[in-house]
C-alpha cells in the first residue's frame, strides 16, 4: 500500500531529475574531440581551376608551355566552333539555327568603340555549348557572340540567377575551368561578375588587345 | 587418317594464324586508333605547384611549374629532386596565370593569407613562398578558407594524400585566421601523364 503510494511520487522524482539532466545528456552525447568540427554538411568544396603547366630549364632562367595544344583541343569544348568564323557559319553550327543571322542583320555591342556585332541564345536548349557544366545555370543565362568584320573574336557566358538556380558560380567555375585547361595562345578565357550575373568570356588572342580587355557590364536603367 | 605430325603442323599453322590475324584486325581497318603508350616507369620531373586566388570571383588556381632536372640528378620514388631555391620569377610567371584570367587584376593574390586579409585584400597580405609545393616531398596542394562578406579567406598546406592537404591547409587556416575554415580544396601537384 505505502509502496503504491509513493510510485507517483517516485515517477514525478524521476522525471524531474531527468528534465534536469536532459541538457548535461545532450552536451554528453554530442561533446567529442571532433565536435568542435562542424558538421560533414557545412563542408564546402573548393574548386580548382588548372591552367596548363609551364616547364623550366634547369637553371629555371625561362618557363615555355609543357603541353602541345592545338585549336582542335578548343574546338572540341564549343562544338566546334572556333574564332574568326562569320555569323551564319556560327549559327550554322547551332542546334537549331535562327533564320537571316548575318553580319549586316547584327545589332551593335555597346561596350566597344569600333564596329563589333553580337547575337545572343539561351543556354538553356544548348547543352553541347555548357563546356560540361552540370550545375544549374538559370533559365536567363545566356551566350553571346560578338564578331569584329573578320569573324568571331569572342564568346561570352552570361549566366543570371533565379529562383530554381539562386548559385550560378558553380556553373561559371565549371564552364571557366573547362576553359582554363587551354593555352592562352589559342583562347583567352577571363571570369568576372557583373551586377547578380557570372560572365565567362572565351576571347581569341590573336584579336586586338582592346577588344581582348573589354568587359561587359550590365547598363543601369 | 590424322596421324600426329599432321594433328601437329595443324595447331602449328593455327597458332601461327593467330597474331598475324590480330594485328589486321586491330589496324587494318583504319577505324580503331591504337592506344597510347606512356612510360609509366620514367621518373616524373620536379613540379612546383602555386596555389593563387582571384578574390573577385573566388576562384583558385594550382599553377604548376616542371623544372628540368640536372643532368647528375638522382630520382627517388620515381621523381627527380626539387631545387631548394626557388627564384621570384617563377612566382611572377605562376601569378600571370591569374592575372591574365582575372576580371580585375588587383584582385590575384597568392593563395597563403595574413590574418586580417578580409579588411585589406591586398596582394602584399599574401605570402608566395607559403602557397607553393613541391612534387619531390608532396602530392597535393591544398587551401582551405572562410568566408567573409562573400570573399574567401584562405591558407594552404600541402599533403602526402588529397584529404591530408585538405585537412593541413584547414588547420592553417583555423589557427591563422582564428575562424572555422569549412571551404576546402586540393589538387595534385603533378600534371596527368
Amino acid at each position: 500500500m505505502g509502496y503504491r503510494g509513493t510510485l507517483p511520487t517516485i515517477l514525478h522524482r524521476v522525471t524531474a531529475l531527468l528534465r534536469l539532466c536532459l541538457p548535461f545528456a545532450i552536451l554528453a552525447a554530442t561533446w567529442s574531440p571532433t565536435a568542435a568540427q562542424p558538421a560533414p554538411g557545412t563542408q564546402e568544396t573548393k574548386h580548382i581551376l588548372t591552367p596548363p603547366p609551364l616547364r623550366w630549364d634547369r637553371q629555371m632562367l625561362s618557363g615555355r608551355p609543357a603541353l602541345s595544344q592545338t585549336i582542335t583541343d578548343f574546338a572540341a569544348i564549343t562544338t566546334g566552333i572556333t574564332f574568326g568564323l562569320d555569323p551564319s557559319a556560327v549559327n550554322a553550327k547551332l542546334p537549331a539555327p535562327a533564320p537571316g543571322v548575318a553580319w549586316g542583320s547584327l545589332p551593335a555591342a555597346g561596350e566597344f568603340q569600333d564596329d563589333i556585332r553580337y547575337f545572343w541564345v539561351r543556354l538553356e536548349g544548348l547543352t553541347d555549348l555548357h563546356a560540361g557544366a552540370t550545375a544549374c545555370l538559370g533559365v536567363d543565362s545566356y551566350i553571346v557572340f560578338l564578331f569584329q568584320q573578320r569573324g568571331l573574336f569572342r564568346m561570352s557566358y552570361r549566366l543570371a540567377p533565379d529562383a530554381t538556380c539562386p548559385n550560378v558560380n558553380d556553373a561559371a567555375e565549371e564552364i571557366f575551368g573547362r576553359y582554363v585547361s587551354i593555352a592562352t595562345d589559342i583562347a583567352q578565357s577571363v571570369h568576372y561578375r557583373a551586377g547578380s550575373l557570372e560572365i565567362v568570356d572565351i576571347s581569341d588572342p590573336t584579336a586586338s588587345g582592346y577588344l581582348v580587355a573589354t568587359r561587359w557590364h550590365p547598363r543601369v536603367e | 587418317m590424322w596421324n600426329s605430325v599432321s594433328i601437329r603442323l595443324l595447331i602449328v599453322l593455327t597458332l601461327a594464324a593467330l597474331p598475324a590475324r590480330a594485328a589486321t584486325l586491330s589496324f587494318g581497318g583504319g577505324e580503331s586508333v591504337p592506344p597510347v603508350v606512356t612510360d609509366t616507369t620514367r621518373p616524373r620531373q620536379c613540379t612546383i605547384a602555386y596555389m593563387l586566388a582571384d578574390v573577385g570571383t573566388n576562384d583558385a588556381f594550382a599553377v604548376r611549374m616542371e623544372v628540368d632536372a640536372s643532368p647528375d640528378a638522382t630520382p627517388a620514388r620515381g621523381r627527380f629532386p626539387c631545387p631548394t631555391t626557388i627564384p621570384a620569377r617563377m612566382a611572377t610567371r605562376a601569378m600571370e596565370a591569374c592575372l591574365i584570367r582575372a576580371g580585375d587584376s588587383r584582385y590575384c593574390v597568392f593563395g597563403d593569407m595574413a590574418r586580417g586579409f578580409e579588411n585589406r585584400p591586398d596582394a602584399r597580405l599574401t605570402a608566395e613562398n607559403t602557397s607553393r609545393c613541391a612534387s619531390d616531398i608532396y602530392n597535393y596542394i591544398g587551401i582551405a578558407c572562410w568566408q567573409s562578406g562573400g570573399r574567401d579567406v584562405c591558407n594552404v598546406a600541402c599533403g602526402g594524400t588529397e584529404q591530408e592537404a585538405k585537412d593541413l591547409a584547414k588547420g592553417r587556416c583555423e589557427v591563422k585566421q582564428q575562424q572555422r575554415c569549412t571551404i576546402t580544396g586540393a589538387a595534385e601537384i603533378l600534371p596527368p601523364q
